[in-house]
């Protein structure tokens, strides 16, 4: 069969589909039903990668990396010094998006004429960052746990900001996926939480963080941290 | 014509398969339990979907249809394998026209067969070695290993919602288990690793997997609505088996979400029975609510608009790859899919 027969096929065939759902109705139909099948592939890829995560962290050979105290010690040496450079970096950068979001409570509580102590609880801040520098388009999911120790159901609505790179880059926070956004935590009740970060494909390199929040308090705060190369 | 050409290429990569699972499979004792009833579900002749695929892509994108084909059957294989077991825990009577492997032998004769074609599947993973090398080999072991895994937990959620007599699914229920138990099996992981061959592994293989998630769930809606509406002789399995095995079907969710609560009750209380305890009438009666509420229709439609995003899928990422029969057998797959008229 050679390509100059099949051609007219392809293109009556894929006309004629075309045709068949030119009307708005159809489209948005069509719309819909992918737009839910893509949503479920892309929770199921991330719930995916979460687990793998979570098997890698489980086989990890502690007695193997014992045996070996020169190895360990580097391990030890390197990972601490990483772990007072993303600190530094995080204070930093925590300090920059506290003071933002406390700047822009403080513009919202005085235009109610509220006092800024009465609105604010005392909170910690949540570091998340990967193990290794990403690429652009690559996929990346984090994941952290909220417990609710109080005895009653807490409401929780996250919110999550931009990515906020060198030179004020941003990447906007369409490619943050918070799986569950909105839920209620009941009382003693624990809960994961993924973030699912698909960075675009033109994104450019350097440090970037992003922040976590629960628009109905400010007791969550995360801030994820990723470096693009 | 063209539906005639997918369809003879898609037997020719099958035959090859066959072929090649017969090569696989011991010529030693204990044959009449076992070895010899490997071949039997493989020799009914399938669709060839899955090798066909695998091929297909591979070839598409530069590869030679050799190095594909251990895959292919490993592929094959444990499609044969899962159908086997399918079978028994649906409690099905026909397979591809013929009595199913447990109704011809027993469950447990069944089961040991399937289990049996899960373990040969692996030999042809480690020839891959020999043609592919060792990290192209790896990859394909992850691919499979992944796409197991991914059917057996897509069958534990529906066989889960048929012990627990669950009726209150949504289309994203469905549409979750559906990625789970076939899509990845038969259509993303194929493509996936037949890619990978096809490059030697220089492919993320990530970017089939919508392509092959909405062909996958296309393929497998048109399925259960010829379950409903097909002649049982060309279709090879029972009319209205889906019903009375309670398959948790886009058709039943759909009804279950729109009939009166009087049908609900019905249907509900049909479905608590157990299999062989429901009855052909009040399956037929199911179909005909179906009709009623155009939740066959509804499904159709679903359908072509998965193969629609399939097919918009398909020319984003092939288009840049030559005209060959190989990509064109990918698209006729969906074109075929998108103008099925049942």
């Amino acid at each position: 069969m050679s390509n100059k027969k099949k051609e007219p096929f392809r293109k009556t065939l894929t006309d004629d589909f075309l045709n068949a759902i030119k009307s708005e109705e159809l489209l948005s139909g069509a719309q819909k039903v992918v737009n839910s099948a893509v949503n479920v592939l892309e929770e199921e890829i991330a719930a995916g990668i979460l687990a793998a995560k979570k098997i890698e962290k489980k086989i990890i050979d502690v007695e193997d990396i014992r045996s070996d105290p020169d190895d360990l010690m580097n391990r030890i040496r390197r990972d601490t010094h990483e772990a007072v450079d993303l600190f530094l970096d995080a204070l930093s950068a925590i300090s920059k998006q506290v003071g933002n979001l406390a700047s822009s409570a403080d513009k919202e509580t005085n235009s109610k004429d509220k006092p800024v102590s009465e609105t604010k609880k005392e909170s910690t801040v949540t570091l998340l960052e990967t193990e290794h520098p990403l690429k652009p388009g690559q996929l990346e999911v984090f994941k952290f746990t909220l417990f609710e120790d109080s005895e009653k159901s807490t409401r929780i609505k996250l919110q999550k900001s931009h990515l906020i790179g060198p030179n004020n880059r941003i990447i906007n926070s369409r490619a943050l996926k918070v799986i569950p956004k909105d839920f209620n935590l009941k009382a003693k009740e624990e809960k994961e939480i993924g973030i699912q970060l698909k960075l675009p494909k033109n994104a450019l390199p350097g440090n970037y963080n992003a922040f976590i929040s629960d628009a109905n308090d400010n007791v969550i705060n995360v801030l994820l941290k990723i470096e693009v190369i | 014509m063209e539906d005639f050409f997918m369809k003879s290429m898609l037997a020719d990569y099958g035959a090859e398969t066959l072929k090649g699972i017969h090569n696989y499979i011991p010529d030693k004792e204990p044959r009449k339990y076992l070895y010899n009833l490997i071949s039997d579900y493989p020799n009914r002749g399938g669709k060839g979907f899955r090798p066909g695929l695998c091929i297909a892509a591979c070839v598409a994108y530069g590869g030679k249809k050799e190095d594909a084909s251990n895959s292919a059957i490993c592929l094959e294989l444990l499609h044969n394998a899962f159908l086997v077991h399918d079978d028994c825990e649906d409690e099905s009577y026909i397979r591809r026209g013929k009595p199913t492997l447990h109704e011809m032998n027993t469950n447990a004769i069944a089961i040991n067969i399937g289990d049996a074609m899960q373990a040969l599947a692996l030999q042809p993973l480690l020839k891959n070695r020999q043609t592919l090398g060792d990290k192209v080999s790896l990859s394909v072991y992850s691919e499979i290993q992944h796409l197991v895994l991914e059917s057996v937990e897509g069958q534990a959620m529906e066989l889960g919602w048929r012990k627990d007599n669950v009726c209150n699914l949504k289309e994203k229920d469905y549409l979750q288990m559906i990625l789970k138990k076939t899509c990845w099996y038969t259509c993303i992981h194929p493509i996936r690793i037949g890619a990978i061959i096809g490059t030697k592994g220089k492919i993320n293989p990530d970017i089939f997997n919508r392509l092959g998630y909405f062909m996958g769930t296309s393929f497998q809606i048109q399925d259960d609505v010829l379950n409903l509406v097909a002649n049982e002789d060309k279709y090879g399995k029972e009319i209205c088996g889906d019903i009375i095995e309670g398959k948790r079907t886009l058709m039943l969710i759909h009804l279950l979400e729109n009939c009166k609560a009087s049908e609900l009750k019905m249907v509900k209380k049909f479905l608590s029975f157990p299999i062989k305890e429901r009855k052909q009438d009040d399956a037929i009666h199911i179909l005909h609510l179906m009709q009623q509420y155009q939740s066959i229709d509804y499904a159709k439609k679903t359908s072509k608009y998965l193969a629609g995003g399939a097919l918009k899928e398909f020319y984003t990422i092939f288009s840049r790859l030559p005209e060959t029969e190989d990509k064109k057998l990918i698209e006729s797959i969906i074109l075929y899919m998108i103008n099925r008229d049942y």
